[in-house]
């Protein structure tokens, strides 16, 4: 059996009287992928912003590698590992690849001129950054253009090796493929099967889409009314069984 | 890839360079004053006092924010300065004027971080509040009898080179250094182009906008006691209006509004054009009272090539 890398127990998430998560227990487990599926308003969204810091929880426990953590914040969940990939905001857009992978946590030189002046070691950044793509298989020309004139697959890519590069060993997705074309959601797929694979790194992804779930995914968990009401291996289960748990019609 | 992308691409590089040089080389051709070394230490002695309030203005719009006050605070802070040094001497009052260079920064950072997008009402509140303080404390009259260490950042010349001209060479040096390549440059960048993913990355945003206003009031000081040498006095009515051509010279040297985007090589060169048309237009010989169309002309087509640029 692998190790339990997340554990949420009986977390809960209410907004006034509302429930939008009640009572969830989930485990992940190292270098796995699951989807949390659910219709509209099934409380996936509060549960992975909620695992991440961006809400305060009502009540439950965080478990990170069997050690319960106090996720107050954005930062406490970063701290631990957890890295939630924004699509629209994840990248500075002006910016070019190594600028967005080391803004906030930019590298100075080895020097005075790093210590007294802040003077950045552009050099060190560009490096990192190059081994960083091409680890996550992605080859960029010149690493100097700005991520505006990247593709979306490209653009994608230097937000994931971001995380993983800041240590990211639980990465959360949220709907990852939406607003992108065919052939840009398919390299996204391979994108996080392939980070699975170079970083053996555990991946929650939300998505409507179940065909991707099918292709990407080991496990999945079904929302309805911010509960659990399914859960399966991937090789036990079919497309048709997914939607009738969804919805709730047999 | 299609021609015109490419020329897109060659105009966001060069067209602010090629601008400038088509004035540059009319002017060469309409005037025969207008290549003499007097005259270009004069246009760059003229830029001096622009181009150090419009760094300032540039700094904020990086970050995302605008200020408008750099005007009236370059004539507040120079007049308070100049009133002080009449009593305590110079480094008293150069050290009373960079601390309410500060205070300055401080409100304006303050209140403008407030709310989104509040800058240019907060600035322009502020742009009146100290006009009317220059006004109370030379009572619009001006302060004469400066010491003379005090004007010399102003009066003085380095062989040929005014003063005000080293000056600007230097803190543009230094602008393109902080900017480029140092760590709080690149996040007055970030937080400029998206404030939400700046925060997102742990920057934070307040704290880096603050500093900008800032930066911005303390340019504002240097080019205010510049100035009290230039007019060897305390004039009330220094800098009034100046902002405008500032945020004028800054648009036209391809900083965007959107905050974030915006080199400092663009900006001398808008300050440097504003400053041709100025010099141009006198030695054309064209009443000054079109001066101010001419430059309106110039800031309304860079606007208009700056958003034919981003169109995709």
């Amino acid at each position: 059996m692998k190790r339990v890398v997340l554990e949420v127990k009986k977390l809960s998430k209410y907004f006034g009287g509302i429930k939008a998560v009640d009572g969830v227990d989930l485990k992940l487990y190292e270098g796995e992928i699951i989807a949390i599926v659910g219709d509209n308003g099934a409380g996936k969204s509060t549960l992975i912003k909620t695992i991440s810091g961006v809400y305060k929880k009502t009540s439950g426990q965080i478990y990170i590698n069997d050690k319960e953590v106090n996720i107050n914040s954005t930062l406490d969940s970063r701290r631990n590992g957890i890295e939630t990939v924004y699509q629209s905001e994840g990248a500075l857009d002006s910016f070019d690849a190594p600028a967005n992978l080391f803004v906030g946590r930019e590298k100075v030189l080895n020097n005075l001129l790093g210590k007294f002046f802040k003077i950045m070691d552009t050099r060190y950044m560009k490096k990192e950054t190059e081994k960083v793509l091409k680890r996550v298989g992605i080859e960029i020309k010149d690493s100097s253009v700005e991520v505006m004139n990247l593709s979306g697959g490209q653009r994608q890519s230097i937000i994931v090796g971001r995380a993983v590069y800041w240590g990211g060993k639980i990465l959360i997705f949220d709907e990852p493929t939406n607003n992108l074309g065919t052939e840009q959601q398919r390299k996204v797929i391979n994108l996080i099967k392939r980070i699975r694979n170079e970083y053996n790194v555990s991946v929650i992804i939300i998505t409507h889409n179940i065909s991707h779930v099918f292709e990407l995914v080991d496990r999945i968990v079904v929302l309805r009314n911010g509960a659990i009401v399914g859960e399966r291996l991937k090789k036990d289960t079919n497309p048709n069984e997914i939607v009738s748990i969804i919805t709730g019609v047999a | 890839m299609s021609k015109s992308f490419d020329f897109r691409i060659f105009w966001r590089n060069y067209g602010i360079l090629i601008v400038f040089f088509i004035f540059y080389i009319f002017l060469s051709f309409g005037s025969d004053v207008f290549l003499t070394v007097n005259n270009q230490v004069n246009v760059l002695r003229q830029i001096s006092i622009l181009g150090l309030i419009s760094l300032g203005v540039f700094t904020t719009l990086k970050g995302g924010n605008i200020d408008l006050s750099v005007g009236s605070a370059l004539g507040f802070i120079g007049v308070v300065c100049a009133k002080v040094s009449l009593y305590y001497g110079t480094v008293i009052a150069l050290l009373v004027a960079f601390s309410v260079a500060l205070f300055v920064g401080f409100l304006n950072g303050f209140f403008s971080t407030r709310g989104k997008n509040i800058s240019v009402i907060v600035t322009l509140a502020m742009k009146f509040i100290l006009y009317s303080g220059t006004l109370v404390i030379t009572r619009a009259r001006p302060i004469v009898g400066l010491p003379k260490s005090l004007i010399f950042l102003g009066h003085a010349n380095v062989g040929q080179v005014p003063m005000p001209v080293v000056v600007l060479v230097v803190v543009v040096i230094i602008f393109w250094i902080f900017f480029s390549y140092t760590t709080a440059g690149r996040r007055i960048s970030a937080v400029g182009v998206s404030d939400i993913t700046a925060s997102f990355f742990g920057i934070s945003v307040k704290r880096v906008r603050m500093y900008t206003f800032l930066i911005s009031a303390l340019c504002a000081a240097l080019a205010g006691i510049i100035m009290l040498g230039r007019c060897t006095s305390g004039q009330p009515n220094a800098g009034l209006g100046a902002e405008l051509d500032a945020v004028g010279a800054v648009l036209l040297g391809g900083t965007s509004v959107e905050g974030g985007i915006g080199t400092v090589r663009g900006v001398i060169l808008g300050v440097l054009i504003l400053g041709l048309i100025n010099n141009g237009l006198n030695l054309l010989g064209v009443s000054p009272f079109w001066r101010d169309s001419a430059k309106g002309v110039v800031i309304l087509f860079a606007i208009l090539m700056d958003q034919w640029e981003r169109k995709k």
